[in-house]
């Protein structure tokens, strides 16, 4: 996955007295990992102590993190087990009757149908959003497009996609980063806290 | 547009040669921080992945919630933060040094405390009948004695009606009051300070077993 040395290299550096680069982890995966919390968590704010909960316990448990799956199936098992937890605690009927425990399965319940716990307005959002990005790139320049679906959808490195397109390094860094700025001003407008 | 994005777009992919010294400076600069969780927004939603927004700064109470955990320490760690060389200092450096000063600043109260006991003892057995053996004389000094006291829970009678086993428990007590049970409190609560502060700093120390956190008692 194309996030995996990046997500190394910050656990390295937790692990070497940087405990703010947690935070960046946390960040990177907060959006997905509330989505998988929200099938079996409901109320917003039960939502965020969970995700908070489920962060709090990888950070303690880090040193045990061998690698032998990414960072993010190893979170989203951790934050799946927080929900069930709290779900059966506080009596809910939310919790499936079978064990998840892999990312691939997140968006099915136990009769393999599509879930829709998500409100139709968080939905709503987030079909918004996802569209606006892809309109987005489909309309920027083409060099700054194809860097970046290389690198964040390809997971190519950067000699990767420079031996790929045939420019320095250097260029493909800076055509990813342009590529972001752009999206990153068309999806502002709707996001109120992020 | 701003440079300062361009490192943390680097940083995400991996492809940032300091990492710790770029996540130190996200830390503090709000604007490095949106930049990292739009940047992460952004990834997912090209990947087709199922995200949810919150609609609260979830971030930053989680911020919160880490800044009171431990802090991850091992032996490079000391070397690569260049803490101690005087540079900008790192969370951890900070947690260190403050570590040792306070341990200072620890034995210096206790050298203090000693002193003073030690000058309280002798002037009660100067001045108020602890005869320079440890025994008690309860001879009223310019006044009229009390029939008995109270001397650290035990039960003192006068010496007018002290027969030899009552000295002798009086002496027993006296001792253990003062030294024993007093010293042995001292160093009791002084040891779960001691503890309480370790676990304030929260260091957990990398050693030929992995991570553990330090306990008081350890150091």
């Amino acid at each position: 996955m194309s996030d995996e040395r990046s997500d190394e290299q910050l656990i390295d550096a937790v692990l070497n007295g940087e405990r703010s680069a947690f935070g960046l982890l946390f960040r990177r995966y907060q959006y997905r990992i509330a989505h998988a919390v929200m099938k079996y968590v409901h109320e917003q704010a039960d939502v965020n102590d969970v995700v908070q909960e489920s962060f709090i316990k990888a950070y303690r448990a880090l040193p045990d993190f061998r690698g032998s799956s990414s960072f993010y199936s190893w979170i989203y098992r951790i934050a799946i087990n927080c929900a069930k937890n709290f779900a059966v605690s506080h009596g809910s009927r939310a919790v499936n009757s079978f064990d998840v425990d892999a990312p691939e399965t997140e968006s099915y319940d136990s009769s393999g149908k599509l879930t829709d716990t998500d409100s139709p307005e968080a939905l709503l959002s987030t079909r918004q959003l996802k569209r606006k990005v892809d309109d987005t790139l489909a309309s920027m320049p083409e060099e700054l497009r194809t860097a970046l679906v290389l690198r964040q959808v390809e997971g190519k490195s950067y000699d990767e996609i420079a031996a790929a397109v045939g420019c320095p390094v250097g260029t493909v860094r800076s055509r990813i980063f342009r590529a972001r700025e752009i999206l990153v001003k068309a999806v502002s407008p709707f996001m109120e806290h992020v | 547009m701003d440079s300062r994005f361009e490192k943390v777009s680097a940083l995400m992919d991996g492809e940032l040669g300091d990492v710790r010294k770029e996540s130190e400076r996200m830390e503090s600069d709000p604007e490095l921080l949106e930049r990292w969780d739009r940047y992460s927004l952004i990834a997912d939603l090209m990947k087709g992945e199922d995200v949810a927004v919150p609609q609260t700064d979830l971030a930053a109470d989680f911020d919160r919630a880490l800044s009171e955990e431990a802090v991850y320490m091992s032996p490079s760690s000391f070397h690569k933060g260049g803490a101690a060389a005087g540079a900008k200092k790192s969370a951890a450096a900070a947690n260190e040094e403050s570590f040792w000063v306070r341990g200072l600043r620890k034995v210096a109260g206790f050298a203090i405390a000693a002193s003073v006991a030690a000058v309280t003892i002798v002037g009660v057995q100067q001045y108020s009948g602890i005869t320079p053996n440890g025994t008690i004389s309860t001879a009223p000094m310019g006044g009229v004695a009390p029939a008995s006291a109270e001397f650290n829970g035990t039960r003192i009678r006068n010496a007018g009606s002290a027969d030899a086993s009552s000295w002798s428990e009086i002496e027993h007590a006296a001792s253990r009051g003062v030294r024993g049970q007093k010293s042995v409190s001292s160093d009791a609560s002084a040891r779960a300070e001691a503890a309480e502060d370790i676990n304030e700093f929260g260091i957990m120390v990398k050693d030929h077993e992995g991570f553990r956190r330090v306990s008081g008692l350890d150091l």
